[in-house]
């Protein structure tokens, strides 16, 4: 059986695409632009400058891999299109992070889910980092383009899994709502997280990233971005390292420079680069994680968690409840149960777990995902070098976002029962299985809530390169223009000043979107028309 | 005074490593005549060995299986042949990819478990080999709700590695009711079941 895939076709026979792997000497290149790292901003911002006729260079640590090497195995995939394996853990280990690292970033391995910024963040950001561009009308039009090019459309069925929000939230007079997912022509597999093997999935690496060879633009895989190069106070390109051991150094020169390496990424190549200026030391500050906490329902009958489309109900009713300020908030999704990836969030051990895992195919998975950000005692991390260069992610545990896990457990609880579970147990080490609601609602009030008990994940680093108006709280303006060096742009999650209390690929499109449409100037819109059917065409219509 | 976690792991298990390398003739002169647990003995490891791993040594393997059969309650008839070198070969994989720092302290966790003073330290006075039930409990139970958070940051992070690797095997993974990728797409997996990303 055969599915086609982009990169083996007869069109890319002319695309331009280089293996790190393959350089062993030093070498020098040039261009119009120079994009570092392959995600939803560096992906999509090299559409934009090729497609406007620049010479764009674009860069990525990870390896090209494509769908006709995308064999479901979750090991596989894992250990190849996932940062560090998927091991990748804050400084002290509470919470786990997972990003992608291969061409088209975490698009290649995220869940689809598409949300535009809430207006609760944008008014957040306004009123606290100055961002008056950025409201809910101004972005309303770069959203719009964003979704029709890459199929952004809601999701009309639901898996059992999904459908275990849906029925518990009407049982108790909850809201609920239909993702919006970014896929065409789904096949309904559920393993948008190994990568899509039917290329349905809209993400970089089928769509913006192939539109920018079209159009001359170069890839480089598995080049690592070491420093900055900056010559009399402008970003004059990249010196990288390839990693085959040849020690070979490639040095790319361009009069723009747009950092897309993600919110762990970009703020450390900042950090590496000793002469990009930092005078308030707000550079890697401010990390967000969305830190998320899982509760498992068993229910009477299968779920297969595993197949069908991962995330497509999801509930904000508890997202802004206690004011944008308030209390913790967290939005509800569900979290696909394939085998191994159950086994790392589902907690406990020995009999106990044995006897949790042993009920995954009638098991449903949801995932809270807390809004952090948007309070005092939710401070956020921040991106500290090891020794060798490496990034990590201090991100201490506050009582405040323990408060906001408890909180969470419990809505997740009620909902699993309302929707008929036998039980239901939480991700913390010593959770049983509850077999009530009210023993649910005693049990986890009496968890013991400190790190490393909870499993707390994140698929969404954000923040260290915070914009803003004032230099002395954020480090690029809100067109993603360095304060300190005019022709450096950031281009990623890192922009965001606080979390987004949404899944971010969506507003990472619309943001660079917008950006890159400003570096380049002019009024016209530079996205292939063929993806636009009925759309605005120029910035006029947008403006 | 804020503490460095990994500082203090480092110094913590660099001095017990010490300690331990002290202790380790002791140990000798003093093994058992016959392993209890003699699946856990080096000369079972034939088949490990063609494994070609690249992170993990012969003197992990049967700490990890003593942790990885208590941890997940697994029967003897379940820790198959296949079902260990599955699990070890995963594990390694993790290794090779995680941060250099993590593998470190991974790593060194697993070298001190392999000294008596280590083994000790972190609180099971037998051997591997020798070590009940209830003392590879006791000893877990030490670990994983320690007020010591390194001891508990050591056995969670390589806890969570074993179930993660134990549930990535095809095996494991059928015995919880998994089928698979859905039927439509199997075709094109055996078409590229070879071909890794």
């Amino acid at each position: 059986m055969k599915l086609p895939d982009p990169y083996k076709s007869e069109k890319a026979v002319k695309w331009k695409i280089i293996d790190g792997n393959d350089i062993r000497e030093d070498r020098q290149l040039a261009a119009d632009v120079l994009i570092i790292g392959s995600g939803a901003g560096g992906g999509l911002a090299a559409e934009i400058f090729s497609r406007a006729g620049r010479r764009v260079i674009l860069i990525e640590e990870g390896g090209l891999r494509t769908s006709s090497s995308f064999n479901l195995n979750e090991i596989d995939a894992y250990k190849e299109l996932y940062q560090e394996g998927m091991t990748r853990v804050t400084k002290d280990g509470s919470i786990s992070i997972l990003q992608g690292r291969t061409v088209g970033g975490s698009t290649t391995v995220n869940w689809t889910s598409s949300f535009r910024t809430p207006h609760q963040t944008l008014e957040y950001w306004n009123a606290n980092w100055g961002t008056k561009s950025l409201t809910v009308e101004s972005l309303k039009p770069w959203f719009e383009i964003m979704e029709r090019r890459l199929s952004i459309q809601e999701w009309p069925s639901a898996n059992a899994n999904n459908d275990v929000i849906r029925r518990g939230c009407e049982a108790l007079a909850l809201s609920w709502h239909h993702i919006k997912r970014n896929v065409n022509g789904c096949w309904n597999l559920g393993y948008c997280g190994l990568g899509c093997p039917t290329n349905a999935k809209q993400s970089m690496l089928v769509t913006t990233i192939p539109s920018a060879l079209e159009h001359g633009a170069i890839l480089i895989h598995r080049l690592h971005a070491r420093r900055l190069i900056v010559e009399k106070n402008r970003a004059t390109g990249v010196e990288a390292n390839v990693t085959n051991g040849s020690g070979a150094i490639v040095r790319i020169k361009a009069p723009i420079v747009i950092l897309s390496a993600g919110a762990i990424g970009s703020p450390s190549l900042l950090l590496r680069s000793e002469q990009i200026p930092n005078p308030y030391q707000r550079t890697g500050k401010r990390t967000f994680l969305h830190p998320s906490v899982f509760s498992f329902g068993q229910m009477p009958t299968e779920v297969a968690g595993y197949h069908g489309a991962p995330q497509s109900i999801y509930s904000d009713h508890f997202l802004w409840e206690g004011g944008t300020s308030g209390p913790m908030g967290y939005k509800i999704e569900t979290v696909p149960m394939h085998p191994a990836f159950a086994s790392g969030v589902i907690r406990g051990r020995s009999q106990n777990y044995r006897q949790k895992m042993k009920h995954l195919a009638s098991t449903n998975g949801i995932l809270l995902l807390l809004r952090d950000g948007f309070h005092e005692d939710s401070p956020g991390g921040s991106i500290e070098l090891r020794d060798d260069g490496t990034p990590t992610v201090n991100y201490p545990i506050t009582p405040y976002l323990m408060d906001g896990a408890k909180r969470a457990y419990l809505t997740a609880a009620e909902i699993m029962f309302a929707a008929g579970a036998q039980g239901i147990h939480v991700g913390h080490f010593d959770s049983p299985v509850y077999k009530s609601w009210n023993e649910a609602k005693r049990g986890i009030s009496e968890l013991e809530y400190k790190p490393l008990m909870l499993r707390i994940g994140s698929a969404h680093v954000m923040g260290g390169c915070a914009m803003g108006s004032d230099p002395e709280n954020s480090v690029v303006n809100e067109n993603g223009q360095h304060h300190q060096i005019e022709n450096l742009y950031v281009c990623d999650g890192s922009l965001f000043p606080t979390s987004l209390g949404a899944n971010p690929q969506l507003s990472i499109y619309g943001l660079v979107a917008r950006i890159t449409h400003k570096i380049i100037g002019g009024d016209e819109l530079y996205f292939d028309r063929e993806y636009l059917p009925g759309t605005t065409q120029t910035k006029d219509d947008i403006k | 005074m804020r503490i460095n976690r990994r500082r203090l792991l480092q110094n913590g298990l660099d001095q017990t490593l010490r300690l331990g390398l002290v202790g380790r003739g002791l140990a000798v002169t003093t093994a058992p005549l016959l392993a209890v647990n003699h699946w856990l003995t080096p000369s079972a490891f034939a088949a490990e060995a063609t494994l070609n791993l690249k992170y993990l040594k012969p003197a992990n393997f049967k700490i990890i299986y003593a942790i990885l059969g208590a941890s997940l309650d697994l029967r003897r008839e379940e820790l198959t042949e296949k079902a260990k070198l599955d699990t070890l070969l995963a594990l390694d994989n993790h290794l090779e990819k995680m941060a250099a720092t993590t593998r470190k302290d991974l790593k060194m966790f697993l070298d001190l478990l392999d000294f008596p003073i280590g083994r000790m330290f972190f609180g099971l006075s037998s051997t591997w080999e020798e070590a009940t039930p209830d003392e590879m409990e006791k000893f877990i139970e030490g670990l994983d709700h320690s007020s010591i958070s390194i001891k508990r940051y050591a056995y969670q992070g390589l806890l969570t590695l074993l179930q993660v690797a134990w549930y990535s095997s095809e095996s494991a993974a059928r015995s919880v009711g998994y089928p698979g990728p859905p039927d439509s797409i199997k075709p094109y997996i055996e078409s590229v079941r070879e071909t890794k990303p």
